[in-house]
């Protein structure tokens, strides 16, 4: 090595691209303490302190790589013995023999101007921030505590009218229906009152009072989801499907199978949570093939997902459960969003009326989880589920 | 594809048919660090390349500190991206802490996902009773310091960088604004991020097959990280490979492309 460059007031290091030392000027080596013999072939590492290390291999090596050069880099040198040396390099790689070329000065001085500056920059950004923080968050509650208390008192003016409703829908009306059914028989056991044409007339007069009767039940049922007894507590989801099976097997008296990997507990609604399964499950029945027994296959991980469902640019992930639920039914043709409106899927049957999907959502979204179906006719339905896997603390009852 | 995110994760494709291959950059850098081994694969593949909000040329306006706070936000990114072309079947390329994105990404909607490469990935960086890391707590400070006296002037830094052709200001404008150029806020959070996650627990949930590649002295994830790795992730394959150093990518990309043509030469096209 020339001799100025040996001796010059800097250190000088060479090191290939897999950050091995070729060259060591000997003021480096004063530097470090260190024989240059115990540098060259030594990896670059045995110099560098550790999170300089890193500094190296995420952000030095490749801006040389890529850009060929570097500048006014602070590192942090470990000498043999003694602290760290704080240091300034400039590098430039040769890219026809990968080799960089490395000019290192110490910042002994500097460096505690920097810290200083440094100490005082962040202490003003910080300030800055917390202050532009604190007048937005103000701005976004004084805003949000309005809506908030709009919304509410919609809800409640909401929930009333619906109360009256349902009222109307599950006493009211049965009386009249019952009516209709009372003098429709009457009226047909009174053979000399009608002829044929008539007695025709009476029994689609029948059908379409029973199919009312039936529309009642389904929405009486949907609405029952919200009077269940139902205490918020740790649910082992196992167990929930393992008893919405046996349930929805008993109500339609057909056997269905299924295999689970273990499922997680969740904090959540026991009654609520199984009434869901037994809706999947139940669908699964009834929409069966008729050349297979119907067969359910449930898996589930636990994700992270984001808590907020509704207000854009916020997050909060936490732990979610996603759950598969995938039968062999004759499927559906995929149209999520009216899969799980309330009557939205009226089978040509009459066998299901549409409830029991919309329940599912209702559960669902009780927990502030979301749930999913992809299906096409002849393959089955998939289901996904998504369950947060705590419910927020600060709501002791769920959305109702 | 959808536009927003087109744009706010400055996504480019190369390509229009083939099983699509996603890479995700690292910490410290942007989809550039790509451009050693990519081309490798432009025949086969229909090759996504995109930048993390904050990073590159990202929209970063975007940028929102509370959806970055974990990896998830960043997870979220590589699925907004499949989503966003309509991806299936894909290879997701992860170098570094995107390895670990990557197996975020590929655990919440492995249907998504054909396979998962990890570039030197590490699952957690601070040591642990009985798990070596390789760093302590104040390793990861000194770090965060190291990093902030870099970014005094960062992107004085990077004016420089332009000064390389002077006679295309077309070319070097574009270099200026793309090169490996992180908003410190951004940079700053991203590191914390990184290395203070622990997701050890995430590994057992893999589905989709994984390769996993380590270098043989790599000071940010060493090799028994690399076991760690491949012994808690159901169908992983552990590759050690000849490369020293944390960025096999760059320094030595034959070999990472040579790894990754076997590995997913080997696997059915279509995961079934």
């Amino acid at each position: 090595m020339d001799p100025l460059l040996d001796h010059a007031p800097c250190g000088f290091l060479s090191f290939d691209d897999e950050g091995i030392i070729v060259r060591a000027n000997a003021t480096l080596c004063t530097m470090l303490a260190y024989e240059r013999g115990e540098l060259i072939g030594r990896k670059l590492e045995v110099i560098l302190s550790l999170a300089t290390g890193i500094f190296y291999q995420t952000h030095f090596f490749p801006l040389l790589k890529l850009h060929g050069k570097a500048e006014e880099i602070f590192l942090a040198f470990r000498p043999k013995s003694g602290p760290d040396l704080p240091v300034i390099a400039n590098a430039v790689r040769r890219a026809d023999e990968g080799v960089s070329d490395c000019v290192i000065i110490t910042v002994h001085q500097r460096q505690k101007y920097e810290q200083e500056i440094l100490a005082a920059k962040r202490a003003a950004e910080e300030a800055l921030r917390s202050n532009e923080e604190l007048i937005r968050a103000k701005k976004e509650l004084e805003a949000h505590t309005l809506t908030l208390d709009r919304k509410l008192h919609e809800v409640e003016q909401k929930n009333r009218d619906l109360r009256r409703v349902s009222q109307i829908l599950f006493h009211d009306l049965r009386e009249p229906l019952r009516k209709i059914f009372a003098f429709e028989k009457l009226l047909r056991d009174e053979s000399d009152l009608v002829n044929p044409q008539g007695r025709a007339y009476l029994e689609r007069i029948e059908a379409a009072s029973r199919r009312m009767g039936r529309l009642l039940s389904a929405l009486q049922e949907f609405a029952s989801v919200e009077s269940l007894q139902d205490v918020l507590g740790q649910v082992d989801l196992s167990a929930s499907v393992a008893s919405a099976a046996k349930r929805a097997s008993l109500a339609h008296a057909i056997e269905i199978s299924y295999e689970a990997e273990p499922l997680p507990c969740v904090e959540g609604y026991a009654r609520r949570l199984e009434l869901l399964f037994f809706h999947l499950f139940a669908n699964a029945i009834r929409y069966r093939r008729v050349e297979e027994p119907p067969r359910v296959v449930i898996q589930n991980a636990i994700v992270q997902h984001n808590l907020f469902a509704a207000l854009k640019n916020r997050y909060r992930y936490v732990d979610f459960v996603k759950i598969t639920f995938r039968d062999n039914s004759i499927g559906f043709d995929n149209k999520s969003e009216t899969s799980f409106q309330l009557l939205g899927k009226q089978s040509e049957a009459g066998a299901g009326l549409g409830t029991g999907l919309a329940i599912c959502r209702k559960v669902v979204e009780s927990h502030y989880g979301s749930i999913s179906v992809r299906s096409s006719r002849g393959s089955g339905a998939e289901y996904t589920i998504l369950l947060p896997l705590e419910q927020s603390r600060d709501n002791s009852s769920p959305a109702s | 594809m959808n536009a927003d995110i087109a744009r706010r994760n400055n996504v480019n494709v190369l390509g229009t048919s083939g099983q699509p291959m996603v890479f995700a950059h690292g910490f410290g850098c942007d989809q550039n660090m790509w451009r050693f081994i990519a081309p490798a694969f432009a025949d086969d593949y229909r090759l996504v390349l995109f930048d993390y909000v904050g990073h590159g040329k990202s929209d970063l306006t975007a940028y929102n500190p509370e959806r970055y706070r974990s990896l998830g936000g960043y997870a979220e990114d590589v699925l907004d991206v499949c989503h966003a072309l309509n991806l299936r079947d894909v290879v997701l390329v992860g170098h570094s802490v995107s390895s670990i994105v990557g197996v975020l990404a590929a655990v919440k909607e492995p249907e998504l996902f054909h396979s998962v490469v990890c570039v030197s990935p590490s699952p957690r960086y601070i040591n642990d009773v009985g798990y070596v890391g390789g760093f302590e707590r104040n390793d990861i400070e000194e770090l965060l310091n190291t990093m902030d006296r870099n970014y005094i002037g960062w992107a004085n830094y990077l004016a420089p960088i332009v000064m390389g052709a002077p006679e295309r200001p077309d070319l070097t404008n574009e270099l200026t604004e793309s090169f490996c150029s992180t908003d410190p806020r951004v940079a700053r959070q991203f590191a914390e991020v990184t290395f203070l996650s622990d997701n050890r627990h995430d590994l057992p949930k893999m589905r989709v097959p994984s390769l996993i590649l380590q270098c043989s002295e790599d000071v940010i994830a060493p090799l028994e990280v690399g076991r760690y790795m491949h012994a808690h992730t159901p169908h992983s394959t552990l590759r050690i490979m000849k490369a020293t150093g944390h960025c096999p990518h760059m320094s030595a990309p034959a070999e990472t492309i040579t790894l990754m043509k076997a590995y997913l030469a080997e696997l059915p096209r279509q995961r079934t």
